[in-house]
């Protein structure tokens, strides 16, 4: 096991708070505190503008414009970020071609543009992006899901990527692309890849809609809906198409976000489609890399009357720490968010309303997401990255906008969240249109902060400046047998009264990616009982009597459980 | 002399005076925005139809805003007026004036009704329940307001409740029938919320009572599908779900064409079809607001407020200009005031133009008659004679004029 303890550059603040509050033994006791996100974007140096390459047509790829990817790159133990960006579409003209660009985390939320460096500047048409180390050599690999092909860039591990798409075989034809995701799906020791896709453009067929009169986004459901695509990991740099084979094939639909996580606890990974006005799917693996969709039957497809709405973003985690991970999923205007409950035997319940998970969310169009423990209080709060649609809202709609505030929920520890967004600092009165969101810890300090990808503009990015006294662990997981990444293993935290879950995933969110370590707020527990890792594949690895405030990197095999 | 400079000043400064000036201008505003935007075809952004229904609908809110003002009690015009904000898609707008109306209906059903039901689709679930709870107080008949409420609490997420104000009304008086109910609902409604409560048994009772009324509710269904599910019996989940499956595909099915017939109309005529709906909201509004105007300007009339009657039937006027009853009731006032003549004789004039009747010929017969233009009263008379033969009133008059008797 090695141990990475990094000091928080709060500490004297923490631990002036910690003397000012009372503490009481409940871990729950530090949890009222609100969480505060402070705007440092300015700060940040970074300069990348988004461009959805429009001309006045409203082509639908357009509108659904990106998502971001948060990882270490170049493996110096802080988070750097990827913003995918928008290439020219028909008619449209530009002097250069816009790129999509890596930022290096130099640390104190200050970050330098290495794209250039990096060879990360592809000119595609960003929509999806994900991360994992595919090739197991140690360093983590980048797919982007285009509008147009995609590309699988593979890192060479000096802070340089070069194309390998050709090679892999992943370029997927000429699809408008979506989320994508890493995942083991046969427990094999490599990481295979899903491929969502929206829908079947082209310009020929393209035809905006018309509101009031004025030319506006037509929605999914006037395109056909292709089928995603599953390629299998063949151990030599290559992948195999297996859509048909492996089930995934047989179901066209408007895929956005996805995940991959094993919701049944069965010991494999289970992949969910957030698809846009219409059902999702959730394909149950049945441990071979087969799958079957369960959706309907699981009661995620739809809210929880049975009513089909336009699924944007999800992600999972186990908000009511039950041992059970559970989902939620961003929509449209006048749709709340869903928190789907996993009530167990692979069934979930729709408890939005009496969550109060979708409080605040009626009004707004919302993609991504994630669960997120901000003020480290033991249990999972959640981020909603929110902005209209229609770049023209305003000309036909007097009561909504474009740009718009996101928000945030606060888990109140009783699995009901509430929502906080006034209270949450100046970071959460930006408003503009956002779409992906990413959560990581940029300062190494110890809490979540937060990247959001902005449509037409530049990025925010939001420091956490949460008070409290909070104690955290993060888990950076080491796979030897498993992937190298530890995609897909699970991790339960047990502290006294305080027992929690959570699963290392590539690709998640609003067809991002984000959260390669895992974070687990302690409350006032400074010291783990115990840790438990669960590989794919049956290893578990088992550490015991660990200390708070710390990252630790646990390597596969090297803390057997006895 | 002094009592019309007085009236004169009142016009001035009188607050239904400033309504009327405001209504003017913004009137004014409209006619410079109709030629500004004639004017302006070089605008790209802005097509012949987003301009067409941008002038409409800004008459249409000044109307809205001016008839709600001088009539807050009128339910009809609450009505309209809630409609049109409700196509602009301003919720909160349509629900004032609908609330604004209740104060002075406060048992209206409707009102509580249409303001529940906007609440409800803009996401004002507790401000629904308590207006659906209103109407269901007003008119306790209207039981299916049970199911709207119960409705709501689920969207709320609570199903204790939702559950409770169903079972009132199921268990009410056992064997009693309530006709007003809309039975299927309720019982799916609180199969629905049993399934939420986690009381699966229940659930399924009330699923399988709203199937056996309705075999053809697909949501029925779907929950009993994944009521099944959680009482461990998938073969039945199953059985359901594919029921659900099939349905739904049927009704996609129908859907697709209905929406192949109608697809390329719609993308293609977005701008008509929101000025034909814009259109019959300011036929609605305006009569109506019209005949409030008309009721009130005879009313004032009948007062001797004469001042305030011209001002309400240049109202009137304003937002129908169609309509030639305003026109002739308006030359009479200034008939029966011996004032503003030539003005009349224009009023009568226009009425005759837009509805060439007995009554409005006959109004401006005696106007000419007034306006010492005898030749011309007794042409028009005849006309009115004419269209209405065995009308004595108009041979009396006619008489009257030719045998030169004072006017």
């Amino acid at each position: 096991m090695m141990i990475r303890a990094f000091f928080n550059k709060s500490l004297l603040r923490f631990g002036i708070i910690a003397g000012l509050i009372c503490i009481s033994s409940s871990p729950m006791a530090l949890a009222k505190e609100s969480i505060t996100f402070t705007d440092v974007t300015k700060e940040t140096g970074i300069t990348f503008k988004h461009t959805d390459g429009s001309s006045g047509e409203f082509y639908i790829v357009e509108a659904v414009a990106a998502g971001l990817a948060l990882f270490d790159y170049d493996n110096d133990g802080d988070i750097d970020i990827y913003f995918l960006n928008g290439s020219p579409l028909k008619g449209t003209k530009s002097k250069t071609a816009p790129k999509n660009a890596l930022y290096r985390n130099d640390g104190n939320f200050k970050f330098t543009d290495v794209t250039e460096q990096s060879g990360l500047g592809d000119t595609g048409f960003g929509l999806g992006v994900t991360v994992g180390d595919y090739d197991n050599d140690g360093d983590v690999d980048v797919y982007l899901n285009n509008h147009g092909p995609n590309v699988l860039y593979s890192n060479n591990g000096d802070g340089t990527f070069t194309d390998v798409t050709k090679k892999a075989g992943v370029g997927d034809g000429d699809h408008v692309g979506a989320g994508t995701c890493f995942l083991d799906i046969d427990n094999d020791g490599d990481l295979d890849l899903y491929v969502a896709r929206y829908v079947v453009f082209s310009y020929d067929k393209h035809k905006a809609i018309k509101i009031r009169d004025y030319l506006a986004y037509q929605g999914p459901n006037f395109y056909a809906l292709p089928p995603d695509g599953l390629y299998r990991n063949n151990g030599d740099g290559s992948f195999t198409d297996i859509s048909e084979s492996s089930g995934i094939g047989e179901y066209n639909g408007s895929g956005m976000g996805i995940i991959c996580a094993d919701y049944d606890n069965d010991g494999d990974t289970d992949i969910f489609v957030a698809n846009d006005n219409m059902e999702n799917y959730l394909f149950q693996n049945d441990g071979s890399g087969k799958f079957e969709e369960v959706g309907l039957m699981a009661g995620v497809a739809y809210n929880f009357n049975g009513k089909q709405f336009a699924s944007m973003g999800v992600d999972c985690g186990d908000y009511d720490n039950d041992g059970l991970l559970d989902f939620y999923v961003t929509s449209y205007v006048k749709q709340s968010t869903s928190l789907y409950k996993n009530i167990d035997d692979g069934l979930f319940e729709d408890v939005t309303s009496s969550a109060g998970a979708g409080d605040g969310t009626f009004a707004s169009m919302t993609w991504g997401t994630g669960f997120a423990d901000f003020d480290n209080d033991g249990d999972k709060d959640i981020f909603i990255a929110t902005g209209h649609l229609q770049t023209n809202v305003e000309k036909f709609s007097e009561h909504m906008v474009y740009n718009t505030r996101n928000e945030v929920l606060m888990n109140t520890g009783d699995g009901k969240f509430v929502n906080i967004t006034e209270k949450a600092g100046g970071g959460l009165k930006v408003e503009l249109s956002s779409r992906g969101a990413g959560f990581d810890d940029l300062d190494n300090d110890g809490d979540i902060d937060v990247v959001i990808l902005n449509t037409k503009s530049g990025p925010t990015i939001l420091r956490n400046d949460t008070n409290n006294s909070n104690h955290w662990v993060q888990i950076h997981l080491k796979g030897t047998k498993s992937n190298r990444d530890g995609v897909g293993a699970r991790v339960k935290v047990v502290t006294k009264d305080l027992s929690q879950i959570d699963e290392v995933h590539s690709g998640r969110g609003y067809q991002g990616h984000h959260g390669s370590r895992l974070y687990f707020g302690l409350g006032e527990h400074k010291k783990i009982d115990r840790i438990e890792i669960r590989w794919l594949g049956g290893g578990v690895d088992v550490l015991k009597d660990v200390k708070a405030d710390q990252l630790i990197t646990i390597t596969e095999g090297e803390n057997p459980e006895k | 002399m002094n009592t019309h400079s007085n009236h004169l000043q009142q016009f001035s400064q009188g607050p239904l005076e400033k309504r009327l000036c405001r209504f003017i201008i913004a009137f004014l505003a409209i006619a410079a925005f109709c030629i500004s935007t004639s004017l302006a075809a070089t605008e790209p952004e802005i097509t012949p139809g987003q301009q067409a229904n941008s002038i409409i609908e800004k008459q249409l809110s000044v109307i809205a805003e001016e008839v709600l003002q001088d009539f807050p009690q009128d339910i009809q015009l609450a009505k309209f007026a809630a409609e049109f904000y409700n196509q602009c898609e301003r919720p909160d707008a349509a629900v004032a004036a609908l609330e604004q109306a209740l104060k002075y209906n406060p048992e209206s059903y409707e009102l509580c009704n249409r303001i529940a039901k906007t609440s409800f689709a803009n996401g004002s679930y507790d401000k629904a329940i308590t207006y659906w709870r209103k109407a269901l107080a007003i008119s306790p008949e209207k039981l299916d307001l049970n199911n709207n409420i119960a409705e709501t609490y689920m969207a709320l997420g609570k199903y204790a409740e939702a559950v409770t104000q169903l079972e009132k009304i199921i268990k009410k008086e056992k064997g009693e029938v309530f006709p007003a109910l809309d039975y299927s609902k309720s019982y799916f409604l609180l199969g629905q919320g049993y399934l939420q409560l986690r009381q699966y048994e229940k659930a399924k009772e009330y699923l399988e009572k709203a199937l056996v009324i309705t075999p053809e509710h697909r949501m029925g269904h779907y929950q009993l599908s994944k009521t099944y599910m959680r009482l461990k019996n998938p073969e039945k989940a199953k059985e359901h779900m594919e029921l659900y499956t099939k349905q739904k595909a049927e009704t996609a099915e129908r859907k697709e064409a209905w929406a192949k017939k109608r697809k390329t109309a719609v993308i293609n005529n977005t701008a008509d079809a929101d000025r034909k709906v814009f259109s019959r909201t300011l036929t609605r509004l305006s009569a109506r607001g019209s005949r409030l105007y008309l009721v009130s300007g005879k009313s004032q009339s009948s007062q001797e407020l004469f001042n305030k009657a011209e001002t309400t039937f240049q109202k009137a006027i304003a937002i129908d200009a169609g309509q030639s009853v305003l026109y002739r009731q308006f030359a009479l006032l200034y008939v029966m005031t011996n004032r503003k003549l030539d003005r009349a004789q224009g009023l009568a004039k226009k009425a005759v133009e837009l509805e060439p009747s007995a009554q409005n010929y006959l109004m401006l017969g005696r106007i000419y008659y007034q306006n010492s233009d005898r030749a011309n009263a007794l042409i028009t008379i005849e006309k009115a004679i004419a269209l209405e033969p065995g009308n004595p009133l108009y041979r009396r008059t006619y008489n009257k004029i030719k045998k030169g008797a004072d006017k």
